[in-house]
C-alpha cells in the first residue's frame, strides 16, 4: 500500500545541509501498523511528511497503492489527503468549539458533503471509539483521551487506507496511552487500514505489527510483529 | 529591578508581536488625530477673533462702542479723553468690508485709526504709530497673508465695498509677522481715520473708542464712561467681541467636541482589540516572569512601562497625523461665524489641545492595558502560570450575559426618560445608548451563532459551522471587532442623522426666509447672509418699484445688537410684510396674535434659547439697547434661533427705523407681478441698479442656493468626523480581523491538513468576518437610529436651530453595507494569503 524506495530528504539550514531522511525505504500493507521509533531530530516527522505528499523526497519515491504521491500538486496533494489519509497528531488539533461529532464529520465536509450528511457518516466512528454518548462536547469539555479519540474518529470517517499517527499518545497518561495504541491496532486490523504511528513511547512496540528505528535520518532494521511481544525493557534502546 | 529591566523586557516583547503592537497604536493614533484636529480647528476659529481683537485693544481696558453700524460722532472722543479717571482714548473706525482683486474675493475688518491709537500699546498699535497707518495718505495696509490671497503688493490696486458703495483704493504697505506678529493672519485691514470714514461715507463718525483708565480707576471710569454713553452706546470690556465669539461658537464646537470624544472612543476601543488579539501571549509573558520571581510590583512597572512607552508613540504619531488632518480636513472657517465676527485663516495650535490629545491618548492606552494588567493579579506565581490558558469561549460567561442585558435594559430606559423629562441630558443619553449596545451585543452575537449553527445544518459544506466554532473559539475578539463596528455604525448614524435633520430644519427655516419676496437686493455677498449690512436705497430702485412690473417693493432693515454677552441678530420686516413671523419656527405663543402684536410697534418675538437666557417669558417686558436709549418691548412669542445660535429677535420694520434713526435699509424685498419670472424680473432690477451698482440681486431660489451652501460649510465638520470615524473604524477592524486570521494560521493549516482546499479555507475566513460585521454594523444601524433621535434633539438644543427629525433609515443602510463591505474586502486579502498556508504546518511545535 505505502512504499517509500530510497528516499532522500535533506535541508538547507544556513549553509548547513542536514540530512532529515537518508536512503530510507519502507513498506506498509493494509492492515499492518508499523510504528517508528526515533529520538527528536531522527527524521521522523520528516518521513510522515513525505508518506502524506506534503513535502517532496529529493530523491527516491513514493508510492501509495503504487500510485507516485511525492511530486502531487497542492490541488491533488489536497484530494489525496482528503480521500486516502487519516491523520491522528500529538495535540489533537480539534475545532475548539465545535462538538465532537461535527469534528469527527470534517473530512467529509472538505469533500463537499452537507453537515447533516457528514453528521450522520461520521457517527459509527464515534460510537466505534467510544464517544457516542458524548457526540455533541465540544473538545474543551472531553478529556484528553476523548479528545485523540475524537481525532481517531475524524480521522477514519472517510475510510481511508492510511492512518499516519505523529506522537499520538505524547499528551496521554500511561493508561489512556494504551488505550489509544489499542484502538489504533485494532482498526488497523480490522478495517484493513494501514497505520504509521511516530512515537516515543516504548508501549506502541506491543501493538505494532512491525517496528522500525529511525536515527540520523537512517532507518534500522525492522522488527517483525512476533517481536513485538517483547518485553519493553528488550527495545529501550531503540529510541 | 534595575530602571533598563522594562525596557529590554518590552522590547524582547516587540521583537515578537510588533505587528500587533504596531495595530494598537494605530488605533491609538486614529482617536488621537481627530480629537486633536477637532480641537485645533475650533481653537482656530476663537483664537483668530481673539488675536485681532487683543492686537487691536491693547492696553485699553473699555471700550465705548455703537449700537449700530453708523456710528456716534467723534466729537464724544474729546468727552472721553477729558474724564478724570480716563488715561488714554482712542477712537476706531470698524466696518465689514468686502475687497475684490482680479484674483480673489474676501471679506475684511476695515479699521481706521488716527494719532491717539499711539497712546495704547497693542500688537497692532505700535506699528501704526509712526512709519505706516496714520500719515498714509488715501490708502491701507494689509497683513501678508491677506495680501498673499488676494495677490497684491505695496502699490496695487484693489477694490474696496464697504455699505453698498465700491471704490478702488492703493495698497500702502504689506505687513508680516515683524510688525504686527499673529496678527498677520488676520483678515484686518487698516488705513487712516478720514481716509476709512470717506470710504465707508461716514464723515466725521467713529463706532469704537478705546478707553485706558488710570491706575487703579477702573470702576471709577467704567461709570465716567457710563455717563457719556448716555443710554445710546455701550460700555463694554475691550475684549467683548472675543467673548461673543467664544459664546456663538460654543454650540457648534459642542457638538463636534462631544462627536469627536465619540470618534476617541472608536480609537480606544480599536486599541483595546489590538491588545486582545495577543492576550494569551500576554498572558503567557506575565506568568513566565511571575514565575521568575517577579514580584506583583515589578509586573506592573514593566506592564506600565509597556503602556505609557506605547501610547507615547501612538500619541505623538496621532498629534502628527491630526496636524495634517486640521490643515487639510478641517480648514474651512465656518461661513456662519464670519458673518458677525472677523474670523482669519489663522490656524492656532495651543498647548492645551496638544496636552487634551496626548493625554487622551495615554489613557486610551491605559484603558487598553487593563485586561494584562488584570493578570497580575492572582495571588500566587503558580496561579498566574496555571490559568494562563485562555478557555476558547469565555471571553463574556453566560452567566454575565442576563446581568449584562438588565444593565442595557436600564441604560435604555434611562435615555428614554431623558429625552422626555430632562431633554438637555440626552448627550448622556447617546452615550447610555453606546454602552447599552455593547452590553447588548455578546448576547446578540451568541444568539447569531446558534442561529448561524443551526442554519449550517442545511448549507451545503458546513463551512458555516467551522466558521462558527472559529468565532465561538476567540469570542472576546469577536465580541470586540463586532464592538468596533458597532459603535463606529452607532456613532456615525447618530452624527450624520443629527446632522442632516439639522439641515433639513434650516433648510426649511431659510426657504421660509427668503421666500417672501421674488427678488432680493442686499448689500455684499455670504458675509452678508444675514442681511445685515445697511445701505441707502437708490433712487432708481424706487423708480422701479412704482412701475408696473413690480408688485410691492419692501424695506428690510436688519443688524446684529449685543445683548447680555451675546451678538443677536435682528430682523426686523416690513409692516406690509405678509408673514413677519415664519410660522413654521413658532415655539409658543399664538401666531396671528404675535404677528398683529408686532405690526402695531412695541412688541417682540425672540428666539426661545435667548428668552431662557434673559429670563424673560411670553407676555413680559424685555429691555432692547437701541441707538435712541433702551426701549421696552413685550415679548409675544418666541421661536427657534432661525439658524443663529446667539439667538435672533424679530422687532417691526418701523420700530426699528425709529430707534436706529437711519433711512438706510439691509434689503429691500421685491414682488414681481403675476407673468414675470423671477429671473427676469432680476434682470430689470439689475438694469435699472445701472452696471456700476455693487448691489447684490439675486431671486429667492438663488438667495436660498447660497444660504443652503453656507449652512452646509458652517455645519460640514459634523459629516467630516462621521465620515473619518467610519473609515477608521473599517481600516481599524479590517486591520484588527486581518491581525485576527494570521493569527489562525495554524488551525487553518489543520484544515488544510485534512484536505480542505484553500477556497474553501477562504470562505471560512470570510463567513467569520461577515458574522462579526453583521452582528456589529446592524447593532450599530439600530442602535443609531435610536440614538438619531437624541442626537438631533441635543444639537438642536445645544445649537437653538431648529431641526426636522427623520429616521435616517437609507443612511443606515448604507452605512452599515458600507463598513462591511470595505472591512471584508481589505480583511479578504490576508484572508485569501492566510488560507493558502502550508499543511505541514500543523506539523510544526507538535
Amino acid at each position: 500500500m505505502l512504499e517509500l524506495r530510497e528516499v532522500v530528504k535533506h535541508y538547507q539550514t544556513g549553509n548547513e545541509v542536514v540530512p532529515a531522511v537518508d536512503g530510507v525505504s519502507l513498506t506498509v500493507e493494509p492492515g499492518e501498523m508499523t510504528a517508528l521509533f526515533g529520538p527528536s531530530g531522527s527524521g521522523k516527522t520528516t518521513l510522515l511528511l513525505l508518506a502524506a505528499g506534503m513535502t517532496p523526497p529529493d530523491s527516491g519515491a513514493v508510492l501509495f497503492k503504487g500510485r507516485s504521491v511525492g511530486e502531487l500538486s497542492a490541488r491533488d496533494g489536497t484530494r489525496f489527503r482528503r480521500s486516502e489519509l487519516g491523520f491522528v497528531l500529538q495535540q489533537f488539533h480539534l475545532v475548539p468549539c465545535m462538538p465532537a461529532i461535527d469534528n469527527a464529520a470534517l473530512k467529509l465536509v472538505a469533500e463537499g458533503m452537507s453537515r447533516r450528511a457528514a453528521r450522520k457518516r461520521a457517527a459509527p466512528w464515534l460510537e466505534r471509539v467510544g464517544l457516542a454518548e458524548r457526540r455533541e462536547h465540544p473538545p474543551e469539555k472531553l478529556s484528553t483521551g476523548e479528545r485523540q479519540r475524537v481525532a481517531i474518529a475524524r480521522a477514519l470517517a472517510n475510510n481511508p487506507g492510511l492512518i499516519l499517527a505523529d506522537e499520538p499518545t505524547g499528551n496521554l497518561d500511561t493508561s489512556r496511552a494504551q488505550e489509544i495504541l489499542a484502538m489504533l491496532a485494532d482498526i488497523s486490523h480490522g478495517e484493513g487500514v494501514a497505520v504509521v504511528v511516530v512515537t516515543h513511547d516504548h508501549e506502541a512496540a506491543g501493538f505494532a505489527d512491525r517496528v522500525h528505528t529511525l536515527r540520523d535520518g537512517k532507518l534500522l532494521d525492522g522488527t517483525p510483529r512476533a517481536a513485538s511481544t517483547r518485553p519493553v525493557s528488550a527495545i529501550s534502546d531503540v529510541g | 529591578m534595575k530602571p533598563t529591566i522594562p525596557p529590554w523586557l518590552y522590547w524582547s516583547w516587540l521583537r515578537k508581536w510588533r505587528i500587533q503592537e504596531a495595530l494598537a497604536g494605530v488605533g491609538i493614533a486614529t482617536g488621537v488625530a481627530l480629537l486633536f484636529a477637532v480641537q485645533v480647528a475650533n481653537t482656530s476659529v476663537i483664537g483668530s477673533v481673539e488675536k485681532l481683537v487683543h492686537g487691536i485693544a491693547g492696553s485699553s481696558k473699555y471700550t465705548l462702542v455703537a449700537r449700530d453700524q453708523q456710528g456716534f460722532g467723534e466729537g464724544l472722543v474729546r468727552d472721553v479723553q477729558a474724564q478724570p479717571d480716563v488715561r488714554a482714548a482712542a477712537p476706531l473706525l470698524m466696518a465689514r468690508a468686502s475687497i475684490a482683486t482680479p484674483r480673489a474675493h474676501t471679506t475684511v475688518e476695515l479699521v481706521g485709526v488716527t494719532l491717539d491709537f499711539a497712546t495704547l500699546s497693542g500688537r497692532l498699535v505700535r506699528s501704526f504709530n509712526g512709519l505706516y497707518g496714520v500719515r498714509l495718505v488715501n490708502s491701507l495696509l494689509l497683513p501678508e497673508t491677506l495680501a498673499s490671497q488676494l495677490g497684491v503688493g505695496a502699490g496695487d490696486e484693489m477694490r474696496v465695498s464697504v455699505f453698498g458703495r465700491e471704490v478702488p483704493v492703493r495698497v500702502a504697505a504689506v505687513v508680516g509677522k515683524k510688525q504686527v506678529g499673529p496678527l498677520a493672519d488676520s483678515p484686518v485691514v487698516v488705513g487712516p481715520m478720514s481716509f476709512v470714514q470717506a470710504l465707508t461715507g461716514m464723515k466725521g463718525k467713529v463706532t469704537h473708542i478705546l478707553v485706558a483708565p488710570r491706575a487703579g480707576r477702573d470702576d471709577a471710569a467704567r461709570r465716567e464712561l457710563a455717563t457719556v454713553a448716555a443710554d445710546r452706546l455701550d460700555v463694554v470690556p475691550s475684549d467683548n467681541d472675543a467673548r461673543l465669539v467664544k459664546q456663538a461658537a460654543g454650540p457648534v464646537e459642542q457638538s463636534t467636541g462631544m462627536f469627536a470624544l465619540i470618534s476617541m472612543v472608536v480609537g480606544v476601543l480599536f486599541a483595546t482589540n489590538a491588545m486582545l488579539l495577543t492576550v494569551p501571549e500576554r498572558r503567557r509573558f506575565v506568568s513566565e516572569l511571575r514565575m521568575q520571581g517577579f514580584s506583583r510590583g515589578q509586573m506592573v512597572v514593566i506592564l506600565l512601562f509597556a503602556a505609557l512607552t506605547l501610547g507615547t508613540v501612538a500619541s505623538l504619531v496621532g498629534l502628527a497625523l491630526g496636524d495634517q488632518l486640521s490643515r487639510r480636513v478641517f480648514h474651512a472657517v465656518p461661513g456662519y461665524l464670519s458673518f458677525a465676527f472677523p474670523v482669519g485663516h489663522v490656524r492656532i495650535v495651543s498647548f492645551r489641545d496638544v496636552a487634551i490629545a496626548f493625554a487622551g491618548g495615554i489613557v486610551a492606552t491605559l484603558a487598553a492595558t487593563v485586561r494584562p494588567l488584570a493578570d497580575v493579579l492572582p495571588r500566587t506565581p503558580s496561579d498566574a502560570a496555571y490559568r494562563t490558558s485562555e478557555e476558547p469561549g469565555e471571553g463574556v460567561p453566560a452567566r454575565w450575559r442576563p446581568w449584562m442585558l438588565a444593565a442595557a435594559a436600564v441604560l435604555i430606559a434611562y435615555a428614554g426618560a431623558v429625552l422626555i423629562v430632562q431633554p438637555s441630558w440626552t448627550n448622556t443619553g447617546i452615550i447610555a445608548l453606546g454602552l447599552a449596545m455593547v452590553l447588548v451585543l455578546p448576547s446578540v452575537l451568541t444568539g447569531t451563532l446558534e442561529l448561524a449553527d443551526r442554519l449550517s445544518l442545511r448549507a451545503k459544506g458546513g463551512l458555516l459551522a467551522i466558521a462558527v466554532s472559529e468565532l465561538r473559539a476567540g469570542t472576546t475578539r469577536a465580541i470586540a471587532l463586532a464592538a468596533t463596528g458597532a459603535l463606529a455604525v452607532f456613532g456615525s448614524v447618530s452624527i450624520e442623522g443629527a446632522h442632516r435633520d439639522l439641515l433639513r430644519g434650516l433648510d426649511a427655516n431659510q426657504s421660509a426666509y427668503v421666500g417672501t419676496a421674488d427678488v432680493w437686493v442686499s448689500a455684499g455677498g455670504d458675509e452678508n447672509s444675514l442681511t445685515t449690512t445697511p445701505f441707502a436705497v437708490p433712487a432708481s430702485l424706487r423708480v422701479l418699484a412704482r412701475s408696473g412690473v413690480v408688485a410691492a417693493a419692501r424695506d428690510y432693515r436688519g443688524g446684529f445688537l449685543d445683548l447680555d454677552g451675546r451678538r443677536v441678530w435682528l430682523v426686523a420686516r416690513d409692516p406690509s410684510e405678509r408673514e413677519p413671523i415664519p410660522a413654521g419656527q413658532l415655539v409658543k405663543g399664538n401666531l396671528a396674535d404675535a404677528d398683529a402684536a408686532l405690526r402695531a410697534g412695541g412688541a417682540a418675538v425672540a428666539s426661545v434659547g435667548l428668552a431662557k437666557h434673559l429670563g424673560v417669558e411670553v407676555g413680559d417686558e424685555l429691555r432692547l439697547p437701541t441707538p435712541s436709549g433702551t426701549m421696552p418691548v413685550r415679548l409675544v412669542a418666541t421661536t427657534t434661533n432661525l439658524g443663529w445660535s446667539p439667538g435672533t429677535i424679530l422687532l417691526d420694520g418701523n420700530d426699528y427705523r425709529r430707534w436706529w434713526r437711519t433711512p438706510d435699509v439691509s434689503a429691500v424685498e421685491i414682488d414681481l407681478n403675476a407673468g414675470t419670472s423671477p429671473a427676469a424680473g432680476r434682470e430689470l432690477v439689475r438694469s435699472a441698479l445701472g452696471p456700476n451698482s455693487v448691489l447684490t440681486v439675486e431671486t429667492a431660489a438663488q438667495r436660498l442656493d447660497r444660504l443652503k451652501r453656507l449652512s452646509r460649510e458652517g455645519l460640514d465638520r459634523l459629516s467630516q468626523i462621521s465620515r473619518l470615524m467610519l473609515f477608521a473604524a473599517a481600516i481599524s477592524m479590517a486591520a484588527a480581523m486581518s491581525a485576527a486570521v494570521w493569527q489562525q494560521r495554524r488551525r487553518l493549516a489543520v484544515l488544510r491538513m485534512q484536505g480542505f482546499e484553500t477556497g474553501q479555507v477562504w470562505r471560512v475566513l470570510l463567513m467569520q468576518s461577515a458574522v462579526v460585521l453583521a452582528v456589529g454594523a446592524l447593532l450599530g444601524a439600530v442602535f443609531g437610529l435610536a440614538g438619531q433621535v437624541l442626537a438631533t434633539r441635543w444639537t438642536g438644543l445645544t445649537t437653538g436651530f431648529p431641526t426636522i427629525f427623520s429616521p435616517a433609515l437609507l443612511l443606515a443602510g448604507l452605512t452599515l453595507a458600507g463598513v462591511a463591505v470595505i472591512a471584508l474586502v481589505i480583511a479578504s486579502l490576508p484572508g485569501y494569503a492566510a488560507s493558502r498556508v502550508s499543511p505541514t504546518a500543523s506539523f510544526q511545535n507538535q
